[in-house]
């Protein structure tokens, strides 16, 4: 248990670092803007950055792929991108109506927008993610592989337990008989919104996956096609033509056919406003916490900014320790709201 | 704008989700489902198992306490039927003993009864054989003093009449 201890030390730390590193940054730049600052930090972008201070820059480059009408595919690093290289012609606009957008100069002068399908900070985070669940728990039930009746051990029962709680009491209690075909979806489901969220809370990566409308909208999106296809019959004629309702409701204008209409499009979009704007303001909370420390030295002095400091680290670890909760919140509400859309498109049960 | 979302990044999501999908689903889920059904059904045999299991030994057990019961009171009745037989057997005993007894004293008095008459008999016969000797001497002896012989035999035979 004596690593265990080692862990949380090392997780302080991280906590801590780069909030010094800030101030280091702070510094350099007093005219402080403090919006950009707290949405550079929270918005993807195309480089996991550390810090920076006036002569080095610590980041890792990723990979851009660029898909441009006028010269066709474009594969490299992410650090020329930042370069400001003028030979170079793919930069990213700091302003307009383009902006933080990756555009490419023409040779007669004009600037098109290519279709970006770089990998990010958030895709990276993704692909970090997807490898270790694949690695954890692909290595959990490789005994339960070999051997089912064997008593689980390890990892295994790290991870059985909340794959039997998914199971019997999310998935069967919502879908109910037809809950086996469904499952594998929740699972994954879970489990990637989970371990993207906290990967999400490891603040000087700062990947910010989950808190990517992009991402919600996908897992959103899913959940929408899953239930829609499974759909039965019971499902699509009480939506347009409800039960209970009197006519004069459905007959000339169909007043609540068209609201139920609508819920099949607001369901997942509430799913998806809800698990992006969880992380997405756990993420800007916390920035804007450090934020404030460049703010007050800034227009102050630098003691007002260190005594700033204290309070927002303090404030930071709170806010981290409520999002770590709410990390695991959220992947519950959407696996168990996605299991009840998929239970009552599936449900044959007369109500 | 971060409300807007980015097209590249639904495209990677959607790819790395749909393969985390299935090779989640495939290596990882399947087993792991499979081995909590089956360990369920186990446990859930198991248990049936061992309730059944349970009546059978509390069914055995009543079994166990009625066969216990029934032959203690087989064994009571035997010894009480023992009892009763050795009392009677001891009883009659006494009585065949008694009836036999009885039988042979019985016996016994009359033999000895018979002895004594046959006896008196032989000696009624011996002295009146000895008595007619005697006679038969005193007379062949004293056949000179006939007066005083007369007297004796008289006196001789006056006494045996007494006796």
């Amino acid at each position: 248990m004596e690593w265990c201890r080692y862990c949380v030390f090392i997780l302080l730390i991280a906590f801590c670092v780069p909030k010094a590193s800030y101030a280091e940054e702070a510094e350099e730049h007093n005219d402080f803007n403090t919006v950009e600052y707290i949405f550079e930090h929270v918005n993807d972008s195309h480089e996991i950055f550390f810090f920076s201070t006036s002569t080095v820059k610590v980041a890792i480059p990723l990979p851009v792929i660029l898909y441009s009408p006028n010269s066709g595919w474009h594969f490299f690093s992410s650090r020329k991108l930042y370069s400001n290289n003028e030979s170079f012609p793919f930069f990213i606009a700091k302003e307009g109506e383009n902006k933080d957008k990756i555009i490419e100069k023409l040779s007669e002068g004009s600037e098109i927008v290519p279709f970006d399908l770089s990998i990010t900070k958030t895709v990276a985070g993704m692909i970090v993610v997807a490898l270790l669940l694949v690695i954890v728990l692909v290595k959990a039930s490789s005994r339960a592989r070999k051997n089912p009746l064997a008593v689980p051990r390890g990892l295994q029962n790290l991870v059985e337990p909340v794959v039997n709680f998914i199971r019997e009491d999310i998935a069967i209690p919502f879908i109910g008989a037809r809950h086996v075909c469904y499952l594998p979806f929740l699972l994954t489901m879970f489990f990637f919104i989970l371990v993207s969220n906290l990967i999400g809370l490891v603040i000087p990566l700062g990947i910010n996956i989950t808190g990517n409308i992009a991402v919600t909208f996908v897992l959103a999106f899913f959940t929408f096609v899953i239930t829609s296809v499974s759909g039965n019959r019971q499902y699509w004629s009480h939506i347009f033509n409800p039960p209970d309702v009197p006519w004069f409701m459905k007959l000339p204008i169909p007043l609540i056919p068209f609201v139920e209409f609508m819920g099949i499009f607001t369901k997942p979009i509430i799913l998806m406003v809800r698990l992006f704007a969880n992380m997405f303001s756990g993420h800007m909370i916390v920035a804007v916490l450090i934020a404030l420390i460049f703010l007050m030295s800034s227009v102050f002095n630098l003691v007002v900014g260190v005594g700033t400091s204290l309070i927002s680290v303090l404030f930071s670890v709170f806010i981290i320790t409520v999002d770590i909760l709410v990390s695991f919140i959220q992947a519950y509400i959407f696996t168990v709201l996605s299991a009840m859309y998929l239970g009552a498109a599936t449900s044959e049960v007369k109500h | 704008m971060f409300l807007i979302p980015h097209v590249g990044t639904i495209i990677w999501t959607t790819i790395i989700f749909l393969l985390l999908v299935y090779i989640l689903g495939k290596f990882a889920w399947k087993p792991l489902l499979k081995a909590l059904a089956e360990r369920e059904q186990n446990i859930e045999r198991a248990l049936t198992g061992a309730a059944e299991a349970n009546e059978k030994i509390k069914s055995l057990q009543a079994e166990q306490e009625e066969i216990i019961k029934a032959t203690r009171l087989e064994k009571e009745q035997l010894l009480k039927e023992g009892v009763l037989q050795r009392n009677t057997i001891i009883s009659d005993a006494r009585i065949k003993a008694q009836e036999e007894a009885d039988k042979i004293i019985e016996n016994t008095r009359k033999q000895l009864a018979f002895e004594r008459a046959k006896a008196l008999e032989d000696l009624r016969n011996q002295v009146a054989e000895l008595s007619l000797e005697i006679a038969g001497k005193v007379v062949s002896a004293e056949m000179s003093d006939k007066i005083r012989h007369e007297k004796l035999v008289k006196e001789l035979v006056d006494d045996i009449e007494l006796n």
